[in-house]
């Protein structure tokens, strides 16, 4: 990725094609659900991995991300930064079972036609010398002062390589039209 | 798990003069997200860019910000409004990143997450709606404020990335 934009935006550096790829996708199609999306069998061809979503759910909640079916109690970290509109915010999540996602404000909408937009990085994801790191930016926007965006980082606290993630939504499920894809990001 | 490479430039232009309105028009619905990356700043001052889509020029927009000035954080936000400004690019040189989430499906309004990086002023990250009733995006604008300009040598490249 940051070789396609180097190359585009500055002189004497090749435009790569091929340093970011599609591994896979899952659609809720209309006036479906889904209460988990499952990613496994992640290929461990890549350096870094990208989550990036167009997520609706059935009742408003946060978004949970999990590593390789890893749901211990104290098993990850995560800072937020967040805004509504009016006021900031900002907290932390210390030895939680799960990643959250659009946890300070309203959640992943329920809200006709409106879904979140949410990018995640899982840096390193085959590393086994370290815990594994994510950054979030995600947002939803209702046209109300539910609104919010919010910075997340977060720590999946082994040192297995990644080779699955679950999303779920707290107490909910994804509605239709959620659509979430998985890209892997290549090194040299 | 199918694999394919994406993250596929679109289209680019850098400005050889100052210009208030930067477009991408004709926009294939082949992929599934659109991502804008804008290098540059304002001719003069603070100004703030704003963003439309096919054209629409009415209050579809909404968007909710947050941001940081140096000495302190705040967020802001508003409704209904045709000019969904994103935060300046600073006098210096800032950048911005767009992401447009699932712009070409006719099911949904549109949702994007917009990071700005200008060193000398501020940082921002914002999430805007579109709420026209759904249709693919085929085209976007980036304008500038009134008053403002985006300066000569301003890069914006538009990518898109397609999901397997």
């Amino acid at each position: 990725m940051l070789n396609i934009i180097a190359g585009t935006l500055s002189v004497g550096v090749t435009p790569s094609t091929n340093s970011y790829e599609s591994i896979a996708t899952v659609s809720v199609g209309a006036s479906s659900t889904s209460a988990t999306v499952t990613f496994s069998s992640i290929s461990s061809a890549y350096t870094h991995l990208q989550l990036r979503v167009f997520a609706r759910a059935t009742v408003s909640d946060s978004m949970w991300v999990r590593f390789n079916n890893d749901s211990g109690a104290s098993q990850y970290d995560n800072h937020r930064l967040n805004g509504n509109g009016s006021t900031v915010g900002a907290d932390a999540r210390i030895n939680y079972s799960a990643l959250w996602v659009s946890s300070r404000g309203y959640g992943i909408p329920s809200t006709a036609n409106i879904g979140s937009g949410i990018v995640m990085d899982v840096l390193d994801y085959q590393n086994t010398n370290k815990y594994k790191v994510t950054r979030t930016l995600s947002g939803q926007e209702l046209n109300t002062s539910n609104s919010d965006i919010e910075f997340t980082s977060g720590s999946w606290k082994s040192t297995s390589a990644v080779n699955r993630i679950d999303l779920t939504i707290n107490g909910s499920t994804f509605a239709e039209y959620t659509h979430i894809a998985l890209y892997g990001i290549k090194g040299v | 798990m199918a694999a394919g490479s994406t993250y596929t430039p679109i289209a680019t232009t850098t400005l050889g003069s100052s210009s208030t309105d930067v477009e991408f028009n004709t926009i294939s619905s082949a992929y599934t997200d659109l991502v804008l990356v804008i290098d540059g700043k304002d001719t003069t001052s603070t100004y703030s860019p704003y963003i439309q889509f096919n054209g629409d020029t009415t209050t579809n927009y909404s968007i909710t910000n947050l941001y940081g000035t140096g000495s302190a954080a705040a967020s802001s936000r508003s409704s209904s409004t045709s000019t969904p400004y994103l935060g300046s690019l600073g006098t210096s040189r800032g950048n911005m990143i767009i992401q447009i989430q699932n712009y070409a499906n006719t099911t949904t309004y549109k949702t994007a997450l917009v990071r700005i990086n200008a060193a000398d002023f501020r940082t921002y990250a914002s999430v805007v709606l579109w709420r026209k009733s759904p249709e693919a995006i085929n085209r976007v604008n980036i304008k500038m404020e009134a008053s403002g300009n985006f300066a000569t040598g301003s890069t914006f490249t538009l990518y898109g990335i397609a999901a397997a």
